[in-house]
C-alpha cells in the first residue's frame, strides 16, 4: 500500500456516525489494549466486544505471529491482521493504524466468512456490512464458482455415467457384431436353407443353401413371397393355408411341406419360421430355416409302405385279395394311380390282379393288359423276370420295349415300376405300378420293393402251406369218418347172414319135428347165408390186403381171352335163369398178357355178376374185350336200371349199394372196391357211363404189357 | 441467460413431472445441453424454448408456466445456492425490496455477463408499493409476478400483485401494483 499522501489528511476527517457506518467492524484500543470504541456490526458478532474490555479478553491475534504489545501492533501497522473472537471463532481480517497522538491503535476489518452461509448464521445481513466491504460479495462470488463446480462435477457424473454406458454399449455392440458376423456366416453356410422375409413375407435375403436346394438365387428372390414361386400341384393347400394364417397374425411355425425347385423337381422341407421384433414388439421379419427331409420322408414312406403290406398280407385270407390289398397300400402310400401283378403260368406271365382308386378311369388300358402276356425278357412285367430284379422306367410311352405303350399313353400312364415275386426263391410273378407323371428312377424305393417282393412271396408261401394243410386235415377227417362208416357197415353187413343163419338154426332145433321138406328148405337157407358170409369175408380179406398193398399180385403171361371166357361160362347158368342174353365181342387176336390171372378172374367176374345180377330178366348183357392205345379195354354193358348220376362217383367205394327200390340191395358191396383196387394196381382207369331206366356201361383201360416183350413173363 | 435459469426450469419441471418429461422436453425444444451450468451465460432463446415445450409437453399455457416458474425460482432455486444473498437482502418484504437495486447490483458483479432486468419501486408505504420493471426481454411479465408471489411466501406475507401498466400493451415498462399485509398472516 502506498503511503497516504499526509497533505490530503486533514480534508478526509469523518464525523464519528459517518466513521461508524463505513466502518461497522473497527474497534480500538489504548495503549493498554483495552477496548475504547467498537463499530455497530462487530457488536452484533461479537457482543463481548464493548469499550473497557481488554482485547486478548475479547480477541487473540491469530496471525502475524508474535508477543502481543501495544508496540509490536503499532510496529506492524504494514501487516494484515487476522483477529479470533475467543467466543464465537468469527475471525476478523483488517489492519492496525496508530492514530495521531500515537495514544490510539484503530483496527479496520471485517468478519472473514469461507461459506456465504455463515453470514446469516452469525445473524448478519447485507446492512451489517459497509456498502464498500467486498466480503458479501465475493462470498457470493465464491458461492456462484462452487456452484458451477458442483454444475461441472454434476456434468462429469453424467458424461461419466454415459462414457460407462456407451463403454458397455460399444462392448454389447462389439458382442452383437461378432455373434452377427458369426450367425451370418452360419447361416450363410449352413447345408439348411435359410431365408428372411420383410413383415410381409417378401424376401429379403437368402443363403447359399437355399440356392443349393431350390436352384432360385438371391437376386431371382428378393421382393418375392418364397410360398409363391415353391409351392406346386403336390402342395397341401391346408398346409399353405395355415402357414398364412400364422404369417398374418405375426406368429411363427413349424410346417413339413412340398416344395419344388426351379427344375420342377419336388422336394420335402421341414419349415421352421419365427418372426423378428423391433423394440415396439412390431413384426419387422421372419425368418425361416429349411431343412431338406426328403431322404427321411422316403424313408419314412419306405417304411410305412412296408408295414402296410404286411398288415394288408395278415389281414388277407386269400391269395388274390392278399395281392389286391398290396396293390391298393402301394399305390395310395405313393399316390400312383393303378397296380397290377402277373403270375407265372404255364411259362407266360399272364394278368392275375389289378386295382386302382375309384376316382382312376384305365379301362382301356386294364382290359389291355388283360388281354396280354408275356415271355421272358418282353414288356415291363417281362423284363423283370428275366433280370429278377426291380426296374423302373420314367416314361413307359417312350420306352421302346413296352408293348403296351400306346393305350398307356391314351390313358395318360406315365411313369412306371415294378418288382418279381419270388416264392421260396422260385419266381412266382411281378407287381407293376403306373403314375400319371414322368417319374424319376427312385433307387432307394425300388431297393424297398425288393423287401416287399420278399412279402409277398412269403404270404404266398404261407397261403400254399395253409391249403395243403387244410386239404390234409380234411383228407384225414374224410379217411376217419370213412374207417367209422366201414366198421359200422361191416358190422350190419356180417350180423346180417349170421342173424339169418342163427334163426333158422335155432328154428330147426325148437322143431325137430317138423317137415323134412320144411327143413331141407331151411337148411338150404342157413347154407347159403354161410356161404354169403363166407364171400363176405373173403372180399373183406381180398380188398383189405389189396388197399394196404400186401396182396402179391403173381404177374405171368395170361391169356385173357381164356379168363372172360372162363367168366362168361361161370356167369351162364345165373343169366340163362334170368332169361337175360349175353352177347360177347371178345377180340380175337389178343396176345397173352403180363399179369395175375387171378386179379383179372376177379376183374372180370364182377363186372360181369354185377350187370346179370341188377338187370332185370330179359335183360341183355354185353361184354367186349380189345387191345387198343397200349392198354386191355374192357367195356361191360347191361340194360339194367342204369345208376343216377348224383351216386355214380359212390359206386367204387366200400359197401355203397346203389338204392333202388324196386331192386332189392344184393352183393357185398365191395366187388367194385376190389376192381378198382386191382385197375389202379396196373396204372389203369375204370370209368362208368350210365343213365337210369337205360343201364350202364363200365370202361376198363389196364395198360398191361404184352407178355412177350417182358422177358419176367416169358 | 445465464445457466440457473435453465437449471431452475429443469429442476420445476423434474419436481412436479419426473425427468423423463424434462428429457421429453428438452428434446420437443431442439436442446442438447446436457447439464447447464449456473454461471454460464446461455442464449436467451433456450429458455424460451423450454418454456413453449413444456407448455406443449405438459398442456399449460406459457404464462402459466412463467407465473410457476417465478414462484419456484424464488422459493427453491434462489434458495439453494443463493438463500444467504437472499436472506441478507432483507429480513422482510419491505426490507427486500429497499435493497432490490443494491440486489441487482450485486448479481451483476458476480455474474458480469447478466443483462440483468431493472426494478425501481416508486409510492412505497408500509403495506403497498409501485414495482417498475424494466427488461429488454418481452413476455417475461408473469413470471415477475411469480417472483412476487415467491417473495410473499417467502417471507410469510401475504401478497396481492396487480398489472397496471403493461408493455405489451404499449406502456414503457411493466408497472405492477403490490400490497401485503402483517408478516405471517396466511
Amino acid at each position: 500500500m502506498n503511503p497516504a499522501d499526509p497533505s490530503a489528511a486533514p480534508h478526509l476527517g469523518l464525523m464519528p456516525e459517518q466513521f461508524a457506518e463505513v466502518f461497522p467492524f473497527h474497534l480500538a484500543v489504548d495503549r493498554n489494549l483495552t477496548l475504547v470504541q467498537t463499530g455497530q456490526s462487530l457488536r452484533r458478532v461479537c457482543p463481548d466486544a464493548v469499550p473497557g474490555a481488554g482485547l486478548d479478553q475479547v480477541f487473540r491475534v491469530v496471525r502475524p505471529e508474535g508477543e502481543v504489545s501495544y508496540k509490536w501492533l503499532a510496529d506492524n501497522q504494514r501487516e494484515l491482521f487476522l483477529l479470533a473472537h475467543l467466543a464465537s471463532g468469527v475471525q476478523l481480517r483488517g489492519q492496525f493504524m496508530l492514530l495521531p497522538g500515537e495514544q490510539t491503535l484503530l483496527f479496520l476489518g471485517s468478519p472473514w466468512f469461507t461459506e456465504s452461509t455463515e453470514i446469516a448464521e452469525r445473524g448478519l445481513g447485507f446492512e451489517d456490512f459497509a456498502i464498500h466491504d467486498p466480503v458479501v460479495d465475493l462470498l457470493q462470488l465464491f458461492q456462484a464458482q462452487k456452484m458451477a463446480l458442483g454444475d461441472a462435477k454434476k456434468l462429469l457424473a453424467k458424461l461419466t455415467a454415459q462414457r460407462t454406458e456407451l463403454r458397455a454399449a460399444n462392448e454389447r455392440l462389439h458382442r452383437q457384431e461378432a455373434e452377427t458376423h458369426k450367425l451370418a456366416l452360419i447361416a450363410a453356410r449352413t447345408d439348411n436353407a435359410v431365408v428372411l422375409t420383410d413383415a410381409e413375407g417378401k424376401t429379403e435375403w437368402v443363403n447359399e443353401g437355399f440356392t443349393r436346394l431350390t436352384s432360385y438365387t438371391l437376386e431371382e428372390m428378393l421382393g418375392k413371397k418364397p410360398g409363391a414361386v415353391l409351392r406346386g400341384p403336390g402342395t397341401d393347400p391346408e398346409t399353405v393355408r395355415r402357414i398364412s394364417e400364422r404369417l398374418r397374425q405375426g406368429k411363427g411355425f413349424s410346417e413339413e411341406i412340398l416344395n419344388y425347385a426351379k427344375d420342377g423337381r419336388s422336394y420335402w422341407l421341414a419349415v421352421e419360421a419365427q418372426p423378428i421384433h423391433d423394440e415396439q414388439g412390431r413384426v419387422t421379419n421372419f425368418m425361416a430355416i429349411e431343412l431338406d427331409i426328403t431322404a427321411r420322408r422316403a424313408a419314412q414312406q419306405r417304411l410305412a409302405i412296408q408295414f402296410d403290406v404286411s398288415r394288408a398280407l395278415l389281414e388277407a385270407e386269400f391269395q388274390a385279395e392278399g395281392i389286391r390289398s398290396v396293390i391298393e397300400t402301394i399305390c395310395v402310400n405313393l399316390g400312383w394311380q393303378i397296380g397290377q401283378a402277373w403270375r407265372l403260368t404255364e411259362g407266360r406271365l399272364r394278368f392275375f390282379e389289378v386295382w386302382h382308386p375309384p376316382a382312376v378311369h384305365v379301362p382301356l388300358f386294364v382290359n389291355a393288359s388283360r388281354a396280354f402276356e408275356f415271355a421272358e425278357g418282353v414288356g415291363l412285367p417281362g423284363r423283370i423276370w428275366a433280370d429278377a430284379r426291380p426296374a423302373w422306367l420314367s416314361d413307359v410311352t417312350t420306352d421302346a420295349n413296352f408293348p403296351r405303350s400306346a393305350v398307356a399313353l391314351r390313358e395318360g400312364l406315365r411313369g412306371a415300376f415294378g418288382f418279381p415275386v419270388f416264392v421260396h426263391g422260385v419266381f412266382w410273378g411281378v407287381m407293376e405300378f403306373f403314375s400319371r407323371k414322368i417319374e424319376q428312377p427312385d433307387e432307394m424305393l425300388l431297393k424297398a420293393f425288393t423287401v416287399v417282393g420278399n412279402q409277398i412271396g412269403q404270404f404266398i408261401a404261407r397261403q400254399k402251406a395253409e391249403a395243403a394243410l387244410r386239404l390234409a386235415k380234411e383228407t384225414a377227417d374224410t379217411a376217419n369218418k370213412a374207417k367209422t362208416e366201414f366198421l359200422a357197415t361191416i358190422s350190419h353187413e356180417l350180423r346180417t347172414p349170421l342173424t339169418s343163419i342163427r334163426g333158422f338154426l335155432q328154428t330147426l332145433l325148437s322143431n325137430l319135428d317138423m317137415q323134412p321138406s320144411t327143413r331141407q328148405e331151411f337148411l338150404g337157407v342157413v347154407h347159403d347165408q354161410s356161404l354169403r358170409l363166407s364171400r363176405l369175408v373173403d372180399d373183406l380179406l381180398d380188398l383189405s390186403s389189396l388197399e394196404s398193398g400186401r396182396t402179391k399180385f403173381n404177374d405171368e403171361s395170361v391169356d385173357v381171352r381164356q379168363i372172360a371166357q372162363t367168366c362168361l361160362t361161370e356167369i351162364g347158368p345165373l343169366a340163362r335163369s334170368k332169361s337175360q342174353r349175353i352177347e360177347a365181342a371178345l377180340s380175337g387176336d389178343l396176345p397173352n398178357f403180363c399179369g395175375d390171372a387171378i386179379r383179372l378172374h376177379s376183374v372180370f367176374i364182377n363186372l360181369m355178376s354185377n350187370a346179370v345180377k341188377f338187370t332185370p330178366a330179359g335183360g341183355t348183357i354185353r361184354v367186349a374185350l380189345h387191345f387198343r392205345d397200349d392198354a386191355l379195354q374192357i367195356v361191360v354193358e347191361d340194360t339194367g336200371p342204369g345208376i343216377p348220376i348224383d351216386q355214380q362217383s359212390m359206386i367204387f367205394e366200400k359197401f355203397h349199394r346203389v338204392y333202388r327200390r324196386e331192386v332189392p340191395a344184393a352183393g357185398t358191396g365191395l366187388g367194385l372196391p376190389i376192381v378198382k383196387a386191382i385197375v389202379e394196381h396196373y396204372r389203369g382207369s375204370i370209368k362208368v357211363d350210365s343213365q337210369v331206366n337205360r343201364g350202364s356201361r363200365f370202361f376198363v383201360s389196364l395198360p398191361l404189357i404184352p407178355a412177350q416183350n417182358l422177358a419176367a413173363c416169358e | 441467460m445465464y445457466g440457473m435459469v435453465n437449471k431452475a426450469v429443469e429442476d420445476m419441471v423434474c419436481m412436479h413431472h419426473g425427468e423423463a418429461v424434462w428429457e421429453q422436453i428438452k428434446a420437443k425444444a431442439g436442446v442438447e445441453v446436457e447439464v447447464f451450468f449456473g454461471n454460464e451465460a446461455y442464449p436467451d432463446e433456450i429458455t424460451y424454448k423450454l418454456v413453449a415445450a413444456g407448455s406443449e409437453v405438459l398442456n399449460l399455457p406459457p404464462e402459466e408456466i412463467l407465473e410457476a416458474f417465478g414462484e419456484h425460482w424464488v422459493l427453491r432455486t434462489a434458495q439453494q445456492g443463493y438463500g444467504s444473498l437472499m436472506r441478507a437482502a432483507g429480513r422482510s418484504l419491505p426490507e427486500f425490496f429497499a435493497n432490490l437495486p443494491n440486489f441487482h447490483t450485486r448479481v451483476s458483479m458476480i455474474f458480469p455477463k447478466l443483462q440483468p432486468p431493472r426494478f425501481k419501486t416508486s409510492e412505497v408505504t408500509d403495506r403497498s408499493l409501485k414495482l417498475h420493471y424494466f427488461s429488454h426481454r418481452p413476455g417475461l411479465t408473469p413470471f415477475v409476478v411469480g417472483l412476487l408471489q415467491g417473495l410473499g411466501k417467502m417471507f410469510k406475507t401475504p401478497v396481492k400483485v396487480q398489472l397496471l401498466e403493461s408493455k405489451a400493451q404499449g406502456a414503457d415498462h411493466d408497472v405492477f401494483y403490490a400490497e401485503w399485509g402483517p408478516p405471517g398472516m396466511p
